[in-house]
């Protein structure tokens, strides 16, 4: 089996200095992985360098996504590859409707794979279901995108379009932040909901708590930009018991 | 804020009074030019107005304008179009041609003394103009009043009546190479007016002078929408006066300046009066080799105590060369009131850009998405899809990337 997401000796910079350091990671299809690590660590810039956020520099190392270099590949280009980002500080746009910005996103998406796009009616259809599924008010579909919303209904309005673009890698940067107990579990049924055999996550988060509602194949401690331990979901616990230092004080 | 955009820095600023005193102490042409000549004498004799009268003109062109409307004044009487379009007249309404060669008269209508003393320089719009018109509305309007300004208009007095509300659309029929408007509404107490004004120029087009003056009586209320979508030279002065305690001034304004173009907007909000409130939202975005201007004034005088004003002013430069020159000002001379401003001036949010394009929205369309959606948030009342429809015209057109 090959892997969805492979990334080999990653080293990238940014303005302020060295972020990667070396990083190595493999997610195959059917996977969930977790990132933890303490701040400042790099696990931010992972997903944003993923997502093809202007602003980082690849020194050297390589990412290949579902069999191609996704380092060549403009963002929108990764979206139609099928790879989405759910932002840790989802960006407000005033003035353009969630449900205008969200059709433009599926359609767009649809045209660049060559597959019909949703009739209106049937997009309208599920994009409601879906919402109600998040316990989002439909309201939320006709202001404008993100603009007002708290910071769970933003972190819902993500999983929202996780699940209306159904990607083959979901890398979701701290979605649990800012989210109360309910707000967590809607999140997690949502992210649930989307696992299948075909695809993966990546999750990025601070807390062992998200990992009590979405369950992780795979958990790896991220420090000063490398990977420094990998194991299964038992390893959250001994971090959450031991804290980071208990790992970052001794060479791996 | 950006590299290209210039908030107090103007390219060349006028130097309108010094100009017109150069003028009038020897150049033939411009002596000639009766009309310059009178200018020049309500500018200097204005009391403390010369000043004042640089600082709006700072932006846009006097001399030009001036001139454009001398030899409009010149072939004036060559015109045959009627001054205004006005489709049936409603019921409970009133039309009458106003005398442009009496001005008294005119000046008894409005029942302002002090008329050109606070407009020195628009006196002359009525009379470059043949024709001015005063329209009653006696009894509340269910449809919209519409009407099409012809180059030819001077003056057209509004009046609505005590309670009375109506909806009002301006907009500017085509022809000539300039026009200057000056548009005097007076809203009796109680009374609602809804006015929609699309200024829709294209490229080859008249350049424009509207002076939009709004007299507000007490607990009456103003619905201003201004969108402006130029691509030639458009001057636009809003002077609002909240003179009966309780009134309400709401403005809302649009504007897009294409390449060789610009918009000047002057708005002066007075509250006169106590309690009375107005808002402001103003959008404008530059495109390259245009200048947007904006210099929007709230001045709260003694007497109006309680008073709740705010202003909000957007501006996007879009391309390099792009001038964007804004100015919200407060002037304020009493403890008791609650009032903001602010104003903006910036490029496209790179965030924004990123988040759709990270959503698969190319660059192109995202750009475009963005740029829809800042002008839209000051779209309002009737004109609002006219307004979409101008926009796009420019979006789709001019500044098609």
């Amino acid at each position: 089996m090959s892997a969805l997401l492979n990334v080999e000796d990653l080293h990238v910079n940014v303005a302020e200095g060295k972020i990667l350091k070396g990083l190595t990671l493999a997610i195959n299809p059917g996977e969930v992985h977790a990132i933890m690590g303490p701040n400042g660590s790099g696990k931010s810039t992972l997903a944003n360098l993923l997502a093809g956020r202007p602003g980082y520099q690849v020194q050297s190392g390589s990412v290949t996504f579902a069999g191609i270099n996704l380092l060549e590949l403009e963002p929108e280009e990764r979206a139609h590859a099928g790879l989405f980002l759910a932002f840790q500080y989802p960006v407000e746009i005033p003035g353009v409707s969630n449900m205008e910005f969200l059709k433009a996103s599926v359609d767009h998406t649809a045209a660049a794979n060559d597959q019909e796009p949703l009739s209106t009616v049937d997009f309208m259809r599920r994009t409601k279901q879906v919402a109600a599924d998040l316990d989002l008010d439909p309201e939320f579909l006709k202001r404008g995108v993100n603009e007002g919303f708290s910071g769970g209904e933003k972190k819902r309005n993500e999983i929202l379009q996780m699940l209306l673009l159904a990607p083959k890698l979901a890398v979701l940067d701290e979605t649990d932040s800012g989210l109360d107990i309910d707000a967590l579990q809607t999140v997690a049924k949502g992210v649930n909901s989307f696992r299948s055999a075909d695809n993966g996550v990546l999750m990025i988060t601070h807390y062992q708590r998200l990992l009590d509602y979405i369950v992780p194949d795979v958990i790896h401690v991220l420090a000063d930009g490398q990977i420094i331990r990998s194991g299964g979901a038992e390893l959250a616990l001994e971090l959450e018991e031991k804290g980071y230092g208990w790992l970052t004080d001794q060479p791996a | 804020m950006s590299s290209q955009a210039n908030q107090s820095t103007p390219t060349q600023p006028v130097d309108l009074a010094g100009s017109l005193i150069g003028l009038a102490k020897g150049q033939p042409s411009a002596l000639a030019n009766p009309l310059l000549e009178q200018v020049r004498a309500r500018a200097l004799t204005s009391s403390g107005a010369a000043n004042a009268l640089k600082e709006r003109w700072k932006y846009t062109p006097a001399k030009r304008y001036f001139q454009a409307m001398y030899d409009h004044q010149q072939g004036k009487s060559a015109q045959s179009q009627p001054a205004i379009e006005l489709a049936d007249l409603p019921t409970g309404c009133t039309w009458q041609a106003l005398d442009n060669d009496n001005h008294s008269a005119t000046l008894e209508l409005l029942g302002d003394d002090n008329l050109w003393q606070r407009y020195p320089l628009a006196d002359v719009i009525s009379q470059s103009s043949n024709a001015g018109y005063c329209l009653e509305i006696n009894e509340s309007q269910s449809d919209t009043l519409t009407l099409k300004l012809q180059p030819g208009l001077g003056f057209l007095i509004i009046r609505l009546g005590a309670n009375v509300s109506a909806t009002v659309s301006i907009e500017y029929a085509q022809g000539s190479d300039f026009a200057g408007h000056w548009i005097a509404s007076a809203l009796a107490a109680g009374a609602q007016l809804n006015q929609a004004l699309l200024i829709n120029s294209a490229a080859d087009s008249t350049n424009r002078w509207l002076l939009n003056q709004v007299d507000l009586e007490a607990n009456s209320q103003f619905n201003g929408h201004v969108h402006a979508f130029a691509e030639s030279s458009q001057r636009l002065e809003t002077h609002l006066r909240l003179q009966g305690q309780g009134a309400q001034a709401n403005l809302t304004s649009a504007s897009i300046t294409a390449k060789g173009s610009s918009f000047d907007h002057q708005v002066v909000m007075e509250h006169q009066a106590a309690n009375c409130q107005s808002q402001q939202r103003i959008h404008n975005i530059a495109d390259g080799g245009s200048k947007n201007s904006f210099n929007g004034r709230i001045h709260i005088l003694p007497g109006a105590h309680g008073t709740n004003a705010q202003l909000q002013n957007r501006n996007l430069a879009i391309a390099a060369g792009a001038e964007i020159n804004t100015k919200p000002e407060l002037e304020i001379y009493n403890d008791d009131v609650s009032c903001s401003h602010g104003a903006t001036i910036g490029q496209l949010d790179e965030q924004a850009l990123f988040y759709l394009r990270s959503r698969g929205v190319p660059p192109a369309q995202a750009r475009d998405l963005l740029l829809r959606a800042f002008i839209a948030q000051c779209y309002g009342g009737v004109l609002a899809e006219q307004a979409q429809a101008a926009a796009d015209r420019l979006l789709n057109g001019a500044l098609r990337r």
